[in-house]
């Protein structure tokens, strides 16, 4: 079969979706992606069986949806959001150890206690978190506490999908990251008082 | 003073999170072949959305380190496995498993398939005799399908030292093992990895000596540690140089 772009092969689907010409055209579609979803897949769980079952699953998903892919962006970015979502949902429903970090450090529990409770309000404390994290750690230790943080991946995953090559991986970004802000906190508590925005008591 | 406010867990997620100003994936996408400066400021201060940039970039590049080689060759080649049903005569052809997983039909079939189950756990109950004892050697944990791996270099004679050992990938495999071994068994050197080749190292290679005859074998294993198939034993040799009197 001739080798059509990705936008093309769905054209030509969509335009006769229940012919017998329609089934190839959808495999040839998805087999254009195989390797990448398989990489992305293995990336995130590390084994072959899982990552499978998570490739197949992911173009099953991408099949059933197929409706909604409506070409604002190319059919690859389209279908990064289902694999990321679903390697990320999976991730988050396996029963997992919560990774054990050293004591939070002074500063950063100091910070909890007397700067957000009941200095700031919340939305303030978030953008002062965010602009310590900005102004003190690398980009690295910023996505990997992202991915660890928000989209909650266990460490092994955030080693594996941003190619870490350090010998504990993500692990050591994330005691870095820790330790970097709270020393930018301390430094925070520390600058004289017109300079931290007039909303502190002190 | 008081510890009612977020944990400092909860400070770092909230910080890092998504947040209004963060562009659409598609605008990422678009960054990806041409810089647009708003962007560029926003993952300056936005690592939420420069993490999801490079995880984007990394998808779409498609690059496969070599150590992840053999695993996602594996994956692949299950993957064509279900999509090259399809190209079955069809009378026999069955659907592929992304229409097999809509269909109405589903319910209907596992339905059944439970009725069968249960009809048969009833026959094995009214023969009343325990159930056969599998053999031993089927619990290990060792070759369970008689698959090879086949080397592809090096084998027989040989004018230099080989730079590596070579095979062709297992599908289920996710690492090997390479051995090499004089005539007698004794083993010079091992070595695992997870891609399908292996470089000998140079102290390796200095014993490699013409008309020394070496033997090597690759064992694969799956991603349960589990052995999934065997070379055997490929010998070779370095060719004796004969210099014009």
């Amino acid at each position: 079969m001739e080798d059509f772009t990705d936008e093309d092969l769905l054209l030509r689907y969509r335009s006769s979706p229940n012919s017998d010409a329609a089934e190839p055209l959808l495999n040839q579609l998805f087999q254009h992606h195989h390797s990448r979803v398989a990489a992305w897949c293995y990336r995130i769980t590390g084994d072959v069986d899982s990552a499978s079952d998570l490739a197949q699953e992911i173009f099953l998903k991408a099949f059933q949806r197929l409706d909604s892919f409506r070409g604002e962006s190319r059919f690859t970015t389209w279908l990064y959001t289902i694999a990321r979502n679903h390697c990320m949902d999976w991730l988050r429903s396996r029963p997992s150890t919560p990774q054990q970090f050293e004591e939070m450090p002074d500063q950063l529990a100091d910070f909890r206690s007397e700067a957000i409770s009941s200095v700031l309000e919340r939305r303030e404390s978030e953008q002062l978190v965010r602009k310590l994290m900005r102004e003190s750690l690398d980009d690295t230790e910023a996505k990997v506490m992202t991915l660890h943080y928000v989209h909650e991946l266990p460490l092994d995953s955030v080693t594996r999908i941003l190619r870490l090559t350090n010998p504990s991986g993500a692990k050591a970004h994330v005691v870095n990251a820790r330790r970097k802000l709270a020393k930018a906190v301390a430094l925070w508590k520390n600058r004289p008082a017109p300079a931290r925005g007039g909303t502190d008591d002190e | 003073m008081t510890n009612d406010g977020p944990s400092p867990d909860e400070l770092i997620r909230a910080a890092l999170q998504r947040t209004a100003a963060c562009p659409p994936v598609e605008s990422l996408e678009l960054y990806l072949h041409k810089a647009d400066p708003r962007i560029a400021a926003h993952l300056q201060s936005c690592a939420y959305c420069a993490t999801e940039l490079q995880l984007l970039e990394s998808f779409h590049s498609a690059e496969i380190s070599a150590e992840d080689a053999a695993a996602v060759n594996a994956i692949t080649q299950r993957l064509k496995r279900s999509a090259s049903q399809e190209r079955r005569p069809p009378q026999e052809q069955p659907k592929s498993w992304w229409r097999f997983g809509g269909s109405w039909l589903r319910p209907a079939m596992l339905a059944s398939a439970a009725i069968l189950v249960v009809a048969a756990i009833g026959l094995q109950l009214r023969r009343g005799g325990p159930p056969e004892l599998r053999h031993i050697a089927s619990q290990t944990n060792d070759v369970f399908r008689a698959q090879t791996v086949t080397i592809l270099s090096p084998h027989g004679d040989l004018q230099t030292p080989p730079e590596d050992v070579r095979w062709e990938p297992e599908p289920s495999a996710v690492t090997y093992q390479v051995r090499l071994l004089e005539v007698d068994g004794h083993e010079l050197w091992t070595a695992k990895g997870a891609n399908t080749n292996m470089p000998f190292p140079p102290a390796i290679r200095a014993l490699m000596v013409p008309a020394k005859t070496l033997s090597l074998s690759v064992e694969a294993f799956n991603a349960q540690g589990q052995k999934v198939a065997t070379s055997g034993i490929v010998s070779f040799r370095i060719l004796q140089k004969i210099y014009p009197r």
